[in-house]
Formats: structure tokens, C-alpha cells, sequence
């Protein structure tokens, strides 16, 4: 009798034993074909990049391009972001309203006002007054940046990158250039 | 008697780790199989294709070791030299008859791909990728 009971015992523990392999099993490949399927979010990349490439095409050692300024020294309001820095914004994806924004501050350090620190001998430098704009591409993805500085990420927004860097002129005046990169191309990164 | 129940026991025990085994190796397959599909080698590809051309400069030649993209795709009778292709500013991947997966770079450059040979004409592996002015 008490033989009987254990083989019917082991009987119902190899039921159970079957049905956690199954649940292990299926839990498994639950979570890698979840794992696979998110698509690899590169866009932070792609706009660190983009800022690169225009900071790049910004300034050379240390001094900005000379096609920034038009022969009275101030800021060429024709200067053309994408042509001069080699930029397409053309996607792959049909019926794009734009997947991407560039926009490029110039603040000039020398004319904005200083911060003095409670030491005499110290300067700080001051963040300086903007100068001069560039912009390129769709505007609406700059609100997505703005929402996207809040305590939560959201995914699905586009992603900005935000950087900067000095700069002079021909005349040594010292321009801090603040360059913000948005990507959107959610289709692709985010699902 | 004895003797024989012992015997029972020691068949159902191996019984357990040989089944034990094989569902761990079955998983481990999965998990293999699944990281090296062509669904997402094509995406990975194409995205990595897409950065490297926009970090390049013009006049520079890149070259890409695409090993385990020509394994898959001569698995899938997709000729080597299909696999990667640029139109315009939009890289595609292919490497399965009904796949492929698009990715497009904002660097305005004019960017080539073909297949690097050996003296025997046969594929290496290795894509060459060529960025020039437009």
C-alpha cells in the first residue's frame, strides 16, 4: 500500500516537474523575442554625429568659418547650414514631415555681462548674449526636446542632444556656439 | 528485489538529466538562433552601415567585416554582392529572401558598396565602403 501511494506521489510530481519546464520554457522565449524585437534605439548616436559634423564645419582650429561673416563682419543671414555642412534630410520613410532639427546659437561672451564671484580676482565668465541663429529642418521636433528635459523619458518623442563649444573670430572676440541635435525616426528605433 | 528497485531508480534518475539536457540544450539553441537571425543582423547592419557613413569624410575608404552577414546570406541563396546596397542616402540590408531593412544617413556624401574579393574571386567576408564629394 505505502509502496502504491509513492509510486502514484512521484507520478504527480513528474506532472508538476513537466509543467514548470513549460512555464520556464515558454517564459524564456517570452523574453527574448522581447528582448529581439525592440529595435536598436541608435538616434542618440546619430545626433552626437550631426554635432560633430557641424561643429566641425562651424569653426576649424579654434576659429569660426569665415562664410559665417559677410564683409561688414557681422553674421551672414544667407549662410546655408545644410549645403555648407554637407547635411541631406531626405529619409527613407514616405510622407516624412521631417525627422530631423538643427539648430546652432552663437552667443558672443565679450559684450555679455560678467558674473563676479565674492573674490576680487576672480571672473567668472559670463554665459554671454546671443548673437546669431542657424536652423535646419523641422521645427516641431525642438518641443519634443523641451518635454524630454522632465524627470520622465519618453520614448517615443524625438531625441535631442544638446552641446557647445568656443569659438573666435578674426578679431578675437570669443563665441560660446551652443548646437541642439533632434532626431525623431521613431518607426526605426522605438516600438 | 532489492537489486532491482535500485536499477529502477539509477534508469529514472539519468532519465531526468538526459531530458534535463536536452531542454537546456533546445533553450540555448533558441537563445543562438534568435541572436544571430537574419531579421536582426540586417537591422544591426544597416544602422552601423548608416553611422559609419555619416561619421566619414570624403575621399575615405571603410572597410567592414560582414563574416557572419555572408554566412546567413548564402544560407538564404542571396548573393554576397546584394547584400548591402546604398540609393541615395538610404542604406539596405538584405540578407534573406524576403527581408531587408532600410536606414537612411544625413551626410551628404556619395557613398559606394561592393564586396571585397580574393585571387581566387571568391568573397572574403569584408565590404568595402567608398565616401566621396557630391
Amino acid at each position: 500500500m505505502r509502496i502504491k501511494n509513492k509510486h502514484g506521489a512521484e507520478k504527480i510530481i513528474s506532472i508538476y516537474w513537466f509543467a514548470i519546464l513549460i512555464i520556464i520554457a515558454g517564459s524564456v522565449v517570452a523574453m527574448v523575442s522581447l528582448f529581439y524585437g525592440m529595435p536598436y534605439d541608435v538616434r542618440e548616436q546619430e545626433a552626437n554625429i550631426m554635432i560633430n559634423q557641424v561643429s566641425n564645419c562651424l569653426s576649424e582650429n579654434g576659429k569660426l568659418n569665415q562664410k559665417l561673416f559677410s564683409e561688414d563682419k557681422t553674421f551672414n543671414e544667407n549662410f546655408n547650414l545644410k549645403e555648407e555642412c554637407s547635411l541631406i534630410f531626405e529619409t527613407e520613410f514616405e510622407n516624412s514631415i521631417g525627422e530631423y532639427f538643427l539648430e546652432a546659437d552663437f552667443y558672443n561672451l565679450n559684450n555679455g555681462p560678467k558674473g563676479v564671484s565674492q573674490r576680487d580676482d576672480f571672473i567668472k565668465p559670463s554665459f554671454g548674449v546671443k548673437v546669431f541663429e542657424l536652423s535646419e529642418g523641422n521645427f516641431n521636433l525642438k518641443t519634443d526636446c523641451k518635454i524630454a528635459e522632465g524627470e520622465k523619458e519618453y520614448k517615443r518623442l524625438s531625441k535631442c542632444v544638446d552641446r557647445e563649444f568656443y569659438s573666435l573670430d578674426s578679431e578675437n572676440q570669443v563665441y560660446r556656439i551652443n548646437i541642439l541635435s533632434a532626431i525623431r525616426k521613431t518607426e526605426k528605433n522605438v516600438k | 528485489m532489492k537489486l532491482n528497485k535500485k536499477g529502477e531508480i539509477l534508469m529514472e534518475n539519468v532519465l531526468f538529466i538526459v531530458l534535463n539536457i536536452i531542454f537546456i540544450s533546445i533553450l540555448i539553441f533558441f537563445l543562438f538562433k534568435q541572436g544571430s537571425g537574419a531579421v536582426l543582423l540586417e537591422q544591426t547592419y544597416s544602422k552601423q552601415i548608416a553611422l559609419m557613413i555619416d561619421s566619414a569624410k570624403p575621399a575615405m575608404e571603410i572597410k567592414l567585416n560582414l563574416e557572419k552577414a555572408q554566412k546567413i546570406a548564402e544560407e538564404n541563396k542571396i548573393d554576397f554582392k546584394e547584400a548591402v546596397s546604398i540609393t541615395g542616402n538610404v542604406v539596405n540590408v538584405k540578407l534573406s529572401q524576403k527581408g531587408g531593412y532600410e536606414y537612411s544617413f544625413f551626410n551628404d556624401v556619395e557613398a559606394k558598396a561592393f564586396p571585397e574579393k580574393n585571387e581566387n574571386n571568391e568573397y572574403t567576408g569584408i565590404y568595402v565602403f567608398t565616401i566621396n564629394k557630391k
